[in-house]
């Protein structure tokens, strides 16, 4: 396993292929870089160097109790790919106001920009939203299928599951930090460079800030596939095939 | 890059890379078979499985290309996916 120190936190970091740089971003709570290791990850290594990420508390990244903000995020991210040459960035759901928050920031370092069921505002984020009435059932409710499984079913992968939960919800600043995140200014949004490509799921409570990012960031492009928020399982194949062809695959 | 070995080798490597792995807090019971499951027997976790791929990587070598092997299949074949399935795999990979 590769840790790499950075912005003071050791992140879990895997790379995997040759080629342009693409960094792939993954979301809140459940979210792991495996989110993307075993979706669309491999199928861009085939002509991309993909480096893919445990955010911060998550994964096998270290468990810190702060910073789980998308400012802070993205300074993890800024200090992880360095100032070498520009980066296409991958985001899913808080990883693309992640990758979003950094291509504001640092309009030269970011090549293109793809963001997947990118939540706005953002405590509307799928995994928040479930929270806000604490309701286990519908926490349960919001997982994709295969972790709705484990959990019910309660075995080592679910208990695992519930503790790495536990330790997010109950002992860090995340839940606060998400409510307290504001939206990024339209100025902001109108500033974007880079190129880039929204996608939400025809069935995801994300449809409207996907139209909203395209509407505002200057000639993005809106892509809506079937499925849900987590589009990187309900609609594995297209979703590669499209981040695939948008990179220039 | 280690000689492959027969089935029983691979399966023995496995078992010391999973174990390595997901450590004493593994179900396992008993030795693992050919069909013990990644997903219904050892609950390994996805992140494990990231864990699982790059210690067969440096364990065969770039030979053995687990990552472009589980790219091809279908979601559920992953998470049904048995130890004998994996053996078998790197076993086909000999040159």
């Amino acid at each position: 396993m590769s840790h790499v120190a950075a912005n003071g936190v050791q992140l879990h970091v895997q790379e995997l292929g040759a080629g342009p740089p693409v960094v792939m971003l993954h979301g809140l709570l459940i979210g792991s870089l495996a989110s993307w290791y075993f979706t669309a990850g491999p199928a861009l290594a085939a002509r991309h160097r993909v480096t893919m990420f445990d955010l911060r508390g998550h994964g096998k990244s270290e468990p810190v109790t702060t910073g789980y903000d998308v400012r802070t995020m993205a300074a993890d991210l800024a200090a992880l790919v360095g100032e070498r040459e520009p980066v296409d960035l991958v985001g899913h759901s808080w990883g693309a106001l992640v990758a979003l928050r950094f291509a504001i920031a640092h309009p030269a370092r970011v090549r293109r920009l793809v963001l997947v069921e990118a939540p706005l505002p953002p405590s509307s984020v799928t995994e928040m939203s479930a929270l806000a009435g604490a309701d286990l059932g519908a926490i349960v409710g919001a997982l994709p299928a295969q972790m709705r499984e484990a959990l019910v079913v309660g075995g080592r992968r679910g208990q695992k599951l519930l503790a790495s939960l536990e330790f997010l919800l109950g002992k860090t600043t995340l839940l606060a930090d998400l409510a307290a995140e504001r939206d990024p200014g339209v100025a902001e949004l109108a500033g974007v460079r880079a190129p880039c490509l929204v996608v939400t799921g025809d069935r995801s409570s994300c449809a409207a800030s996907g139209v909203r990012l395209a509407a505002t960031i200057p000639g993005a492009r809106h892509v809506v596939l079937p499925g849900g928020h987590y589009l990187h399982l309900d609609a594995r194949e297209a979703l590669t095939q499209l981040i695939g062809e948008y990179l220039g695959g | 890059m280690t000689a492959m070995g027969s089935t029983e080798d691979i399966l023995r490597v496995v078992e010391k890379l999973v174990l390595e792995i997901a450590g004493d807090e593994l179900l396992l019971t008993g030795p693992m078979t050919l069909q013990t499951s990644f997903n219904t027997d050892l609950e390994l976790e996805s992140i494990e499985f990231v864990a699982l791929a790059e210690k067969l990587q440096q364990h065969y070598g770039a030979g053995v290309d687990f990552v472009g092997w589980i790219s091809k299949k279908e979601l559920d074949q992953i998470i049904g996916l048995t130890v004998g399935e994996l053996v078998e795999f790197i076993s086909s990979c000999r040159t």
